[in-house]
């Protein structure tokens, strides 16, 4: 299929820094530092639209868009402590605050899609002895996607 | 710009280099070194918080008093046999 593809060669990378607008330039001008080690990135953000649906006397049931919801990521990674992006996902994870952290997800075109969000959890898991020892993150976007 | 010192062994998958710790963090931007900073992976002295929690330990504990040596015991005099009467 014309246009298809694999993920492979996608990219996840997070920002401490704050873009001075919510646009693709002010993203772009940030510095962000891509996280190593992941074999998953999980759904891209995007907006998913409450469904209010109304249902008239007359005619068919209506349903028209509500609140917005940007989604969750849920990035898994071979655990890595030397690794500078993994270790700033995990500094985000453990922040009491409630600073926003900015993401940059890369496809194998070249499209970006940008975003800030929470960092919620980055716990780390062992499963058995034959398995690789993995970091899963829970990241909540909470402002509008942008891709460039 | 200030020059920062990385606190431990990193590296950055995305650029492909590797910093060593106590070595300083050269030809990296602010922003980049912003990131790592917020990490927890450079600063300007070198000192982590963990680092800074491990030589305030060691201050604490170069503060204790410690115990003064024991006195050695003088030998005991050896008195010669009284000479037989």
């Amino acid at each position: 299929m014309p246009g298809s593809t694999t993920a492979a060669g996608s990219t996840l990378a997070i920002s401490a820094g704050t873009p001075s607008a919510q646009t693709a330039a002010a993203f772009a001008a940030l510095a962000f530092t891509v996280i190593g080690g992941l074999d998953k990135i999980g759904p891209v953000p995007s907006a998913t639209f409450a469904k209010v649906e109304f249902q008239p006397l007359l005619g068919g049931k209506d349903k028209l868009k509500g609140s917005a919801d940007y989604g969750s990521m849920a990035p898994s990674a071979a655990y890595d402590d030397s690794d500078a992006g993994q270790t700033l996902l995990r500094t985000a994870a453990a922040d009491e605050t409630q600073k926003l952290y900015a993401f940059k997800t890369t496809y194998p075109n070249g499209t970006v899609v940008y975003a800030q969000g929470r960092v919620f959890s980055a716990p780390d898991t062992i499963e058995g002895a034959d398995s690789v020892l993995m970091t899963n993150a829970d990241i909540g976007i909470t402002t509008k996607p942008i891709k460039a | 710009m200030k020059t920062m010192i990385a606190t431990r062994d990193f590296k950055d998958a995305g650029t492909g280099r590797a910093f060593a710790a106590g070595h300083p963090i050269e030809d990296v931007s602010a922003a980049i070194l912003g990131n790592y900073e917020a990490a927890g992976l450079a600063s300007a002295d070198g000192d982590t918080a963990d680092a800074g929690a491990a030589t305030d330990a060691e201050a604490a504990a170069a503060t204790v008093d410690t115990p003064t040596p024991a006195k050695r015991k003088a030998a005991p005099r050896r008195r010669k046999a009284a000479a037989a009467s």
